[in-house]
């Protein structure tokens, strides 16, 4: 069970205690998704029959190399592209909640509105009330740590604060499926280890399906329950790696001759995938 | 920009009027000018006092207001509207595109006769004369920032569940304001031209009107009451858009 918005940490607390995520019911569903676009004269066939199940609360992370289609396979599933062909199910949304909210890697959020018509922003346009909407912004713009810049612009915020923004905004949607493209690509190293920390807080805390693409293979295995490498294009997932790291995963907590072997690993299913000839 | 800032850029505008007042009544008040042709700034202004309250100059004043403000209300929501469907659609850009180059280094005072063919010797033909070249400016600068609108506010807009009026309203109305305001202060740079230029040639009132009438009859004074009239109505229509679009755009400054 989701805990319903305005509940008390305490609520949350208890409903956080995770069972083991293969007895927990898959929430997305992806079989044969194929989908092909024109890029100027050419078509390019960016997903290839891509089959994928991501449980409930599952943190899903989707590695593979640049241009191997993973932001267009958030895309199509985010409804945001129409897919070719295959099937895409994700367990019904309740009612007023969206599917899925994205996160992107720059330049998500709108820098005519304030940090709070930012995050209110998903809820305006489901036509929440007004007051309603602001309280709701206002709880996840303190989750991300902006308070005190409810009111400013975006261009008055750093890379990283701009990306809090982004994440508030998906947050307080509270999407069945959290997709995030490549959230802190643009960031430089310690401000991304920050919000790395603070985006696993946050999940944690508001527990969502979340499928997160990268192209780090730390960040991959730092934040992820369960990872997918991608093939090159057209794109299908090559190998899935459980990520059996506990958590917390905070600097005396990790595990980290665990973690190195798990990156190497990753990063010889990588090299694979990139020498396979094209199909 | 802060509101003092902008006040002080006001006040800095009106530097130009005061300097050649001063270097003008002195030099007149001396005849080193010929009064007859620059008559000093203290006799234009009580004429000028006298023709307002006494003479015709609101009627003439009020129709070159009414001409421009028509053309500019014309010009500038049919150029708004123009330029975002060119700056979405790729078939209406297209289409319409090969149009506006041509039309554009065309001046459009040369299109008067035409439009005085068209809807007869009226103000509408002389308006829409001036709300064509306020169009074309205003389109061309909407579109271009229709095409700026990054896909990513697009996307996220549609994520977030915006529907067709909501991306308009949300992302491309905001998002291209500043160019908007751009375009309608260039339009009505040009529109003031052609406002004079046709109330010299083919118009019994306005502005441009008394300036010709005047030189013609050498009313040398009255000539002068009406040209800072017009450079008063100049500075108001070119700066007002883009004073109005940075109060319209808090986003952009401080």
């Amino acid at each position: 069970m989701i805990p319903p918005e305005g509940a008390t940490s305490e609520d949350v607390k208890t409903v956080t205690e995770r069972a083991p995520a293969k007895e927990r019911p898959v929430r997305v569903n992806v079989q044969g998704l194929e989908k092909t676009y024109r890029a100027g004269e050419e078509d390019v066939r960016a997903l290839g029959g891509l089959d994928l199940t991501v449980r409930d609360r599952e943190f899903f992370c989707l590695l593979g190399p640049s241009g191997c289609g993973k932001s267009t396979f958030l895309r199509v599933l985010s409804g945001l592209l129409e897919k070719d062909a295959g099937r895409i199910a994700v367990e019904e949304p309740e009612a007023n909640r969206p599917t899925s909210s994205m996160v992107f890697q720059e330049k998500g959020i709108f820098p005519w509105k304030t940090v709070i018509e930012n995050v209110a922003f998903g809820l305006k346009m489901r036509d929440v009330p007004v007051a309603r909407r602001r309280e709701v912004a206002q709880r996840y713009i303190e989750k991300v740590n902006l308070e005190g810049f409810e009111d400013a612009y975006p261009h008055q915020l750093s890379g990283g604060m701009k990306q809090r923004v982004d994440i508030a905004r998906a947050f307080a949607n509270d999407p069945e499926v959290l997709l995030m493209d490549e959230p802190f690509g643009d960031l430089d190293a310690q401000t991304k280890r920050q919000l790395q920390e603070e985006l696993v807080t946050l999940w944690q805390e508001r527990p969502k399906t979340v499928i997160y693409v990268t192209h780090d293979i730390e960040e991959a295995v730092r934040l992820g329950d369960r990872l997918g490498v991608m093939t090159d294009r057209p794109g299908r997932i090559a190998e899935l790696v459980d990520i059996d790291l506990a958590r917390p995963r905070t600097r005396d907590n990790l595990d980290l001759s665990r973690m190195e072997a798990l990156q190497n690993r990753v990063w010889s299913i990588l090299e694979g995938v990139t020498q396979s000839p094209h199909e | 920009m802060s509101r003092v800032a902008r006040r002080t850029r006001w006040a800095l505008l009106l530097g130009p009027f005061v300097s050649v007042a001063i270097l003008w009544e002195g030099t007149a008040r001396f005849e080193l000018i010929d009064p007859n042709f620059f008559p000093p700034p203290s006799t234009v202004l009580s004429l000028a006092m006298d023709l307002y309250l006494h003479g015709d100059f609101l009627t003439h004043l009020l129709a070159s207001l009414r001409r421009i403000t028509f053309a500019g209300l014309l010009g500038g929501t049919g150029g708004i509207a123009l330029g975002t469907l060119m700056g979405r659609s790729p078939r209406v850009k297209a289409v319409t595109d090969p149009h506006l180059s041509i039309l554009y280094p065309l001046p459009k005072i040369a299109l008067l006769p035409i439009m005085f063919s068209l809807f007869g010797v009226t103000e509408m033909a002389r308006i829409l004369t001036m709300a064509l070249a306020v169009l074309l400016l205003v389109s061309i600068n909407t579109m271009g920032a229709v095409q700026q609108i990054e896909d990513s506010h697009i996307e996220a807009a549609m994520d977030n569940g915006a529907g067709r009026i909501d991306l308009y309203r949300e992302v491309i109305l905001p998002g291209t304001l500043p160019q908007i305001a751009s375009g309608l202060s260039l339009g009505f740079g040009v529109a003031v031209v052609l406002l004079v230029i046709i109330e010299m040639v083919a118009a019994d009132a306005g502005l441009g009107y008394v300036i010709w009438t005047s030189w013609q009859q050498f009313k040398i004074p009255q000539l002068y009451v009406a040209l800072f009239t017009i450079n008063v109505l100049g500075v108001v229509f070119v700066h007002g858009p883009e004073e109005i679009g940075e109060w319209l755009t808090p986003w952009q400054h401080g």
